[in-house]
């Protein structure tokens, strides 16, 4: 009999991805067409509350920093982080170049 | 090294303000037109890259130093952004009922969040900018 893959692990996967794209495909069924907000109660309440119970008149941004304004600042935070990351690595290449090896401030 | 074109500089030197208030306008209407915070930092981020990239360093009159800017004023972004967001949920009733809807400080707690969230990107971006910069200064 002809050995399909060359280890457990690839088989493992290939069944892995294919029970996740069958569940993927199944699950994407159920999902609304564009556009039709009644079957989503918590659409309903942002569309038609929105603008009475956060006073801004923009929608998307009621949504954003009002509704969800905790996972904007998880966003936010994961930002800050990376800038500072980046002014972190970035600050002191010149220093390190010149002393060779190792870190030296 | 850096010798840009006087044509940039003169151009960099008139719009420059402009980009910063139209950067605290995005933010300041962002709860009535579209925008807000992320598009304002954006903004106000982009006018600084305008500077530093046609720019020497002795030309520009501030002096930003990358350790001063780690240290006090992005993390008091930062933390201002934090207890507003944790504050603001106290308040955020009274803030709105007392307000009419359609007019510029309508918006509560998201004018707020919206100011924060400018200052937060908006230091975040001109950090990026100046670090990678500052090393084709030298």
């Amino acid at each position: 009999m002809k050995i399909l893959y060359k280890n457990k692990i690839e088989a493992a996967t290939l069944l892995l991805v294919f029970i996740f794209s069958v569940m993927l495909i199944y699950g994407a069924g159920g999902i609304h067409t564009y556009g039709d907000i009644s079957g989503s109660a918590v659409a309903q309440q942002y569309l038609h509350n929105g603008s009475e119970l956060t006073g801004s008149t923009n929608i998307v941004n009621s949504i954003v920093w009002d509704f969800r304004g905790f996972d904007t600042l998880g966003e936010e935070i994961v930002f800050f982080t990376g800038a500072i990351g980046v002014a972190l690595v970035a600050r002191n290449i010149k220093k390190t170049r010149k002393a060779g090896s190792g870190r030296k401030r | 090294m850096n010798t840009m074109d006087t044509i940039i500089k003169e151009t960099t030197k008139i719009v420059f303000p402009f980009i910063l208030v139209y950067g605290l306008y995005i933010a300041l209407h962002g709860h009535l037109t579209p925008g807000g915070g992320f598009a304002a930092g954006a903004i106000i981020g982009s006018a600084f890259a305008l500077l530093v990239i046609s720019f020497e360093k002795k030309d520009l009159e501030h002096k930003l130093i990358i350790h001063d800017l780690i240290d006090i004023k992005s993390v008091s972004g930062l933390l201002m952004l934090l207890v507003l967001s944790k504050l603001g949920y106290h308040f955020r009733d009274a803030l709105i009922d007392s307000q009419t809807i359609f007019r510029l400080w309508s918006g509560g707690f998201t004018a707020m969040m919206n100011i924060a969230g400018m200052l937060m990107v908006a230091t975040a971006i001109i950090l990026i900018i100046y670090s990678l910069e500052k090393e084709a200064w030298k």
